[in-house]
């Protein structure tokens, strides 16, 4: 496949169709999101029309892999996942391990409340992450990568294959991909329902065909991932990011967003607004501009009380709060993660108390069962918390519970079991009143049955 | 060499070393529960957290290798915070049954909780959490309790690096997570081969033999039955360990406690070899099952090799028909009152005295196997004079390997062996992970003994024939062997020939089929 003949195809679907741009408000930026709702996902005909796999191409031809680690690094693109680790940097640690095998693997285990925005990427813009994949296997020195697909994925388990199957048709999988002479294809492995999966060394577990425990780190993948071999895990929205700044250069990326979280970010809104959605938006945007601009505000008669941030592995922002941006250095101070960007808007038909019992259950739930502070400790914390939204708390709980908290954060095995204490411990920080008020047997949204032993 | 400070101190450590290593060098204290050296480093009890300067979180010790001018803090007040937590944690999800745990006081979890003196916060009487507690009891060798059990990952471990069949699995996730035989499968299902291992390198007792001592105990209260008790010998050296006033007198021990006889192996064992020496003999290549699970792998993974396998019944059950059906009659006792118990240290015997071609005439040749350490519970429960060393505080101080402490359940770790009184040297010595290859290679060994230690033995020495023997020499083994004598003549005659005293040894059974087995493949449901 040369230049020529991907403008050639290009052209050929030019002549015949165009393609409008889509906006869900105004203010978004669609960086990342240019081709999704506009053109058809199962068409790899369409992609190329919108600039596809020219990136790839570039990376291939024009680019070494020090160049394109240097453009990601410049770009200041960070995981979008979470985590935040700089791509550039976790891509130029698996590069300087030196391996007869490599492995990059394209974590699609979205599984966290409120997080919608992977699925949309998937589903609607496949291609995007597959060249994405083919840029990091490329700067990475991988000739394998993975997908890993949450089981309830469907549809974007249909995309996906369609996409990798046409890619390799016309030959930018497979052997002597681009006839450039690399190597690289993809699987995909289906998830088997497990919220742990999403965490890097579970993910990597659970394709090896074992039970999906996280590993202890170090090592870390970069050194010692995948089937023992150097691995590099990167989140859809990090390899759609990618395949942007290799197409249009840093400085197209990195002229939005704030010092240290450049770029933009998609926010995927749920909860009690007028026009909850997914919006592609400059990282840095406040959270009083995005719920009460964007959004535009609590639903009729009600006010906003608070925003989850992050999900289960965040937490819960107070009013005062709402004016600091959304960015990934900010959010570590208030003990609370940006995380993927999912938020939920809360308003005061909601308990936070009884949201956080919901988050410590989703986490017991979920935990793989290997490290006892998760294990345990999450079981402990629901005791507690349960004992005192049915009324029977005691004021010593509220410290037993912070101590349990600090102590699960401090000693768990992985992510999971450090994350599932965020929204409490937020909570408990930022709404300590409501808690006190459980503990007399009242609540304010009248959610929780604290009252009746009493009266 | 690099250079990592520990708690203050500079330390000159080589590459690739753990934190623990270097602190178990320097006599530095960290606890650890799951962590077994070389089998299971999955660093998932949390109890052998520091600190690492410069890192986020507490690092698991036992994972963590050191780096150049690593500064790491074993014993600050977070660091014993953190653990106290954890033992909290774990100790709220204990079944603490301590008066009848076979481990008695050889527990890991319990030494750690006395080290740090942790306070019983979460029991289920002190509040309302509650564990799932379910004993699987699938088959009559190994049993599973949930209520026991930690999480700390070594059986399974253990299991894949002992037979690499991984028939032990955690099931569930979270708070449900739990041991069992894989899919849920009985362990009679499950393609387990009794060999024990996991029971060994438990640090509390999830999985432990079954529990055949109340059954034995009854038996002694009931004057109807004369229970004739044999044991190995290497019970000696595992009361010398354990006991501290061991003296020696194992008769007199086992009289206080009820037993009427009490006897060594060396009669079963000169049968057993007498007759193997015919196999070896006849068909040059052998297979000798010292423990019963080399039998059961056989049967349910190689069973091409099954021709190759000895099959003369193990020297407890030759003993044991021999017990039955000669010394009984001697003694004028009925054979049907009479109740030969086995103290062995293989639990795989214990599944092995229940097949069918261990019965003669609705008679089973051993009744009951008792492991060494039921024994112990056994001696205690009826209060005879046993006191067991303390092992927790020389533990910390020493900082002794564990498996060292527990390395009685198999204690057979000889370079050499006896075959008819002669030493016979080793002469290959195969890694347990390569050992079915080695299986392949068969036809090129004379024969083969099958230890289960961590390593398996290979003898050749095809051409053994009974020679006679200066009975003279001080030779303990040929002592006993007259000794059996008494047993089976009448009058007294002098030992010249020692092919004359097999003759008689088997002359005095009643059939020389009951003394052969027969094995088969046998087909489970985990068939990988």
């Amino acid at each position: 496949m040369t230049l020529n003949k991907l403008t050639e195809i290009k052209n050929s679907i030019l002549a015949n169709k165009k393609f409008k741009k889509i906006k869900n408000d105004d203010r978004e930026i669609r960086l990342i999101l240019k081709n999704v709702d506009v053109i058809d996902p199962y068409s790899i005909e369409e992609y190329i029309a919108n600039d596809g796999y020219l990136a790839a191409y570039k990376a291939l031809t024009e680019m070494n892999r020090e160049s394109i680690i240097e453009e990601i690094k410049k770009s200041g693109l960070r995981g979008r996942s979470g985590g935040a680790f700089p791509t550039g940097i976790k891509w130029s640690f698996s590069l300087s391990v030196e391996a007869d095998e490599k492995y990059i693997i394209c974590n699609a285990d979205e599984g966290i409340p409120g997080d919608f925005i992977d699925r949309i990427l998937l589903e609607k813009d496949p291609h995007a992450i597959v060249e994405g994949l083919i840029i990091g296997a490329i700067a990475n020195d991988a000739n394998k990568g993975y997908f890993y697909i949450r089981k309830e994925y469907l549809a974007a388990h249909k995309t996906i294959e369609k996409a990798i199957f046409a890619a390799r048709k016309l030959g930018f999988l497979g052997k002597n991909i681009f006839d450039q002479g690399y190597d690289f294809d993809i699987e995909i492995r289906i998830g088997a329902g497990s919220y742990v999966c999403g965490e890097e060394t579970a993910l990597m577990e659970s394709i090896e065909g074992k039970r999906g425990t996280s590993r202890a780190k170090p090592p870390f993948p970069a050194v010692r991932g995948l089937f023992g071999k150097p691995t590099c895990v990167n989140n859809v929205k990090t390899l759609a990011s990618v395949t942007k700044i290799i197409l249009n250069g840093a400085e197209s990326f990195n002229k939005y967003g704030t010092e240290n979280s450049k770029g933009t970010n998609i926010f995927s809104i749920s909860g009690k607004v007028k026009k909850p959605g997914f919006y592609e938006l400059p990282l840095g945007i406040s959270i009083r501009e995005l719920i009460f601009g964007i959004c535009q505000g609590p639903l009729a008669g009600k006010t906003i009380t608070s925003v989850l941030v992050g999900g289960p592995a965040g937490g819960f922002v107070s009013e005062d709060k709402w004016n600091s941006p959304l960015d990934y250095d900010l959010f570590h101070i208030n003990r609370t993660m940006l995380g993927a960007g999912g938020i939920v808007v809360i308003d005061e038909t909601i308990c936070i108390v009884d949201m956080c019992l919901m988050f410590l259950e989703f986490g017991l739930e979920e935990s793989c069962g290997k490290c006892s502070p998760c294990r345990y400790g999450t079981k402990k914390q629901i005791a507690i918390l349960k004992s005192i939204i049915e009324g029977k708390g005691k004021p010593e709980d509220l410290e037993e519970l912070k101590n349990l908290s600090e102590h699960i954060l401090s000693s768990s095995l992985c992510g999971l079991g450090m994350s599932t204490s965020f929204p409490l411990l937020s909570a408990l920080m930022n709404y300590e009143e409501l808690f006190i008020e459980h503990l007399n047997h009242k609540c304010r949204a009248n959610v929780c049955k604290c009252g009746e032993n009493n009266d | 060499m690099i250079k990592v400070n520990l708690n203050g101190t500079e330390v000159e450590v080589e590459k690739n070393q753990t934190i623990l290593e270097v602190a178990n060098k320097i006599g530095t204290y960290i606890p650890t529960l799951c962590f077994l050296k070389g089998v299971n480093e999955t660093s998932q009890c949390r109890m052998c957290l520091v600190e690492i300067e410069g890192v986020r979180g507490f690092k698991p010790a036992c994972a963590t290798i050191c780096s150049d001018q690593m500064v790491v803090n074993t014993n600050s007040e977070s660091i014993k915070n953190a653990v106290k937590f954890n033992l909290e944690l774990i100790a709220g999800e204990h079944t603490f049954e301590c008066w009848n745990c076979p481990r008695e006081e050889d527990c890991e979890l319990l030494d750690l909780l006395r080290y740090f003196d942790i306070e019983h916060k979460y029991s289920k009487n002190r509040n309302k959490f509650t564990a799932p507690n379910s004993v699987i009891n699938g088959c009559n060798s190994i049993v599973f309790d949930s209520g026991k059990c930690v999480l700390c990952h070594r059986c399974i471990s253990t299991c894949n690096k002992t037979t690499k069949k991984d028939v032990i699995s955690f099931h569930n996730r979270g708070e449900n997570t739990i041991v069992k035989p894989v899919h849920n499968l009985n362990i009679s299902e499950s393609g387990c081969i009794y060999c024990g291992n996991c029971i060994q390198n438990c640090p509390v007792s999830a999985i432990t033999e079954s529990n055949s001592v109340n059954e034995v105990l009854n038996l002694l209260q009931n004057t109807n039955k004369k229970l004739i008790v044999q044991y190995d010998s290497r019970i000696k050296y595992f009361l010398t360990e354990t006991v501290a006033d061991y003296s020696e007198n194992l008769a007199g021990l086992f009289q206080e406690v009820g037993f009427k006889h009490s006897f060594d192996l060396s009669v079963g064992e000169a049968v057993h070899d007498f007759l193997l020496n015919d196999e070896i003999v006849k068909n040059k290549t052998v297979i000798e099952a010292s423990d019963f699970s080399i039998v059961n792998y056989l049967e349910i993974y190689n069973y091409d090799l099954l021709k190759y396998l000895s099959k003369v019944k193990s020297p407890h059950t030759l003993q044991g028909i021999f017990l039955k059906q000669h010394y009984c009659k001697d003694l004028g006792l009925n054979a049907e009152d009479t109740i030969v118990v086995s103290i062995l240290p293989n639990v795989s015997a214990k599944a092995e005295i229940e097949r069918e071609e261990y019965d003669y005439k609705s008679l089973k040749d051993v009744d009951y196997v008792l492991t060494f350490r039921e024994l112990l519970r056994l001696f205690r429960r009826v209060g005879a004079d046993v006191n067991i060393y303390d092992y927790a505080e020389q533990e910390k101080l020493e900082n002794i390997n564990y498996l060292k402490k527990i390395n009685y359940f198999t204690k057979n770790q000889k370079t050499t062996t006896t075959l008819l009184g002669e030493e016979v040297a080793v002469d290959y010595i195969v890694d347990i992970n390569t050992f079915a290859e080695t299986f392949k290679q068969i036809d090129s060994y004379g024969y083969l003994n099958f230890n289960f230690s961590n390593s398996f033995e290979f003898y050749s020495g095809g051409q053994h024939h009974i020679k006679s023997y200066d009975l003279n020499q001080e030779n303990v083994y040929w002592k006993n062997i007259a000794k059996i004598n008494d047993y089976i003549a009448d009058e007294e005659i002098e030992i010249t020939d020692i092919e004359k005293i097999y003759k008689k040894l088997l002359n005095a059974l009643p059939e020389k089929t009951m003394l052969y087995t027969d094995f088969q493949k046998r087909k489970i449901l985990n068939n990988k």
